[in-house]
């Protein structure tokens, strides 16, 4: 039976993606299927796709009428094609990101458009949503990106968009504190050098990087304000190496630009947390570790999502069983600091910044562009780890404990792992300040009771006089 | 194209361009016979 074909994309004049089942295809018209076949025959992508850097993908040469797009009515019109992308097991948007990989997302872009310019070819947009990470790497998806050059061609048209949506939200989250998604997620493409203008003491507008990232822009756009349409007309160069060398000198400046907008902030508080903040001596953290990894040993879970990871010590523990791991945390100082931790060690583990409190909903046109987290979440993952996060959503976001079970029910299809924290422990008392009576139901007894609602407890063990971890396994449907 | 090209920063683009071409013109036409005569003095060596 045909699956629903659904479309994911629209805005490409070239084609468009679509969902058959689980299996990914674009659909590219009649007037670009020529370029996309020559593009995805040169040994530039080729090379890419064997890389890792560009996701993989296949023309399909005789499309059965289960593979097309409802618009075709079954036949595939003359110069049209399907191509079919390799799926990435866990679809993620750059508002989920920590600036770090916003920055190695931006690094990969600026690479493939010098190199598929020297190949004769063009990066046609330079948006973040191009690429998704698959585990700790970032990959570029939209094939429909690249196009022929014209060899004569000296301006990159999308210079401003990589500008908008990679330059300056780094910029602001390094001298602003404005995380990419408190930028990326309510601005589609980015955000103006105007607003940063507006938040900048004007001391640092004559300077760099402000200087040629923001000030100049504003300027320049102030003053050619009555421009008409022809001053967007194409231009050409006097011969190809001159067009050349103007768009490696540009993709150059846009790389300086970058690095100085993206170097990390020094002395993250959350890290410092992260590092030498948690609470357990020395044998309740190696119990705590135990008792993972033996759960996790023992079952083997293929994909585990790890609920408020910190730096993701847990997470290293699954990615080692040879598990797909999702970490999300709300800070994205400790989801960059993982990030780069597992790239280093090329583990399996996407780091998200999720606030599992406030998980990123449904966006884009008609809401139906970027799925909600927990959307995407429901299903993946047979293995869900919420350790010392109770607490935060008891006190914090006043969930009630039946609530939070619910949830880690909802996002394991067979295990959870779970530590319940007393509020009597320490970190609780110093979260509630005070508020002892809003928690004064919650004890082991009520945590097992709930439990009970959506698992049977497999094991359980003390970790400290006001911790306790338990393995759940999930109550048939 | 269907990328908003901005417009302050599609300016700079255009202005850093310019600047640059010129300059690439001028060191083409200072070195141009500098280049000539090194092609041939490998044509020579061979």
């Amino acid at each position: 039976m045909r699956g629903l074909a659904e479309p994911l994309s629209f805005r490409d004049p070239d084609g468009y993606l679509f969902k058959t089942g689980n299996r990914i295809l674009r659909y590219v018209l009649p007037h670009a299927g020529a370029a996309v076949r020559a593009f995805l025959d040169s040994r530039l992508a080729v090379s890419w796709m064997n890389q890792g850097k560009l996701v993989h993908s296949t023309i399909l040469e005789n499309p059965s009428e289960f593979e097309l797009p409802p618009e075709c009515a079954g036949r595939l019109p003359p110069g049209a094609l399907i191509v079919e992308h390799t799926p990435i097991s866990f679809r993620n948007y750059p508002y989920e990101w920590a600036p770090e990989m916003l920055r190695s997302a931006a690094e990969l872009t600026l690479e493939l458009a010098r190199e598929a310019m020297r190949a004769g070819f063009t990066l046609k947009d330079a948006t973040p949503y191009n690429l998704i990470f698959d585990g700790c790497r970032p990959v570029f998806v939209d094939l429909l990106s690249f196009c022929r050059r014209d060899p004569r061609e000296p301006v990159w048209q999308p210079y401003a968009q990589f500008v908008r949506t990679f330059t300056l939200p780094l910029l602001a989250f390094r001298y602003f504190g404005l995380r990419p998604d408190e930028i990326l997620l309510p601005h589609r493409d980015g955000i103006e050098p105007e607003k940063l203008w507006a938040l900048c003491p004007a001391y640092r507008l004559l300077f760099p990087p402000f200087l040629s990232s923001v000030t100049m822009p504003v300027l320049l756009a102030r003053a050619r304000r009555g421009a008409s349409a022809g001053t967007y007309r194409a231009r050409h160069a006097r011969d190809e190496d001159e067009a050349a060398f103007l768009l490696e000198s540009l993709f150059a400046r846009a790389g300086r630009q970058l690095r100085r907008a993206g170097r990390t902030r020094r002395g993250s508080a959350a890290l410092q947390y992260a590092d030498s903040g948690h609470p357990y001596a020395a044998v309740e953290l190696a119990e705590k570790e135990r008792f993972v990894a033996s759960a996790l040993e023992r079952f083997s879970p293929r994909s585990v999502l790890d609920v408020g990871c910190n730096t993701g010590h847990f997470s290293w523990l699954a990615a080692r069983t040879g598990a797909r791991v999702v970490a999300i945390d709300r800070d994205e100082a400790v989801i960059g600091a993982l990030w780069r931790s597992a790239s280093q060690a090329s583990l399996g583990i996407l780091p998200l910044v999720v606030d599992i409190g406030r998980p990123p909903g449904a966006c884009g046109w008609r809401n139906n562009e970027c799925a909600a987290f927990l959307d995407r979440a429901r299903g993946s993952f047979d293995c869900v780890l919420m350790l010392a996060l109770m607490h935060h959503l008891l006190v914090n976001e006043r969930v009630p404990l039946a609530a939070i079970l619910q949830l880690a029910a909802e996002l394991t299809t067979r295990w959870a792992i779970l530590e319940y924290i007393d509020p009597k422990d320490a970190n609780f008392q110093h979260i509630a300040r005070g508020r002892d009576a809003l928690h004064r139901d919650v004890t082991p007894e009520s945590f097992e009771r709930a439990a009970g609602g959506w698992f049977q407890i497999v094991d359980a063990a003390g970790i400290s006089p006001t911790r306790r971890i338990y393995l759940l396994r999930k109550k048939e449907a | 194209m269907y990328t908003d090209p901005g417009s302050g920063l599609f300016f700079l683009q255009l202005i850093a361009a310019a600047v640059l071409t010129a300059g690439y013109r001028l060191r083409r036409l200072i070195f141009a016979p500098f280049a000539t005569k090194r092609s041939e003095d490998e044509n020579c060596e061979d």
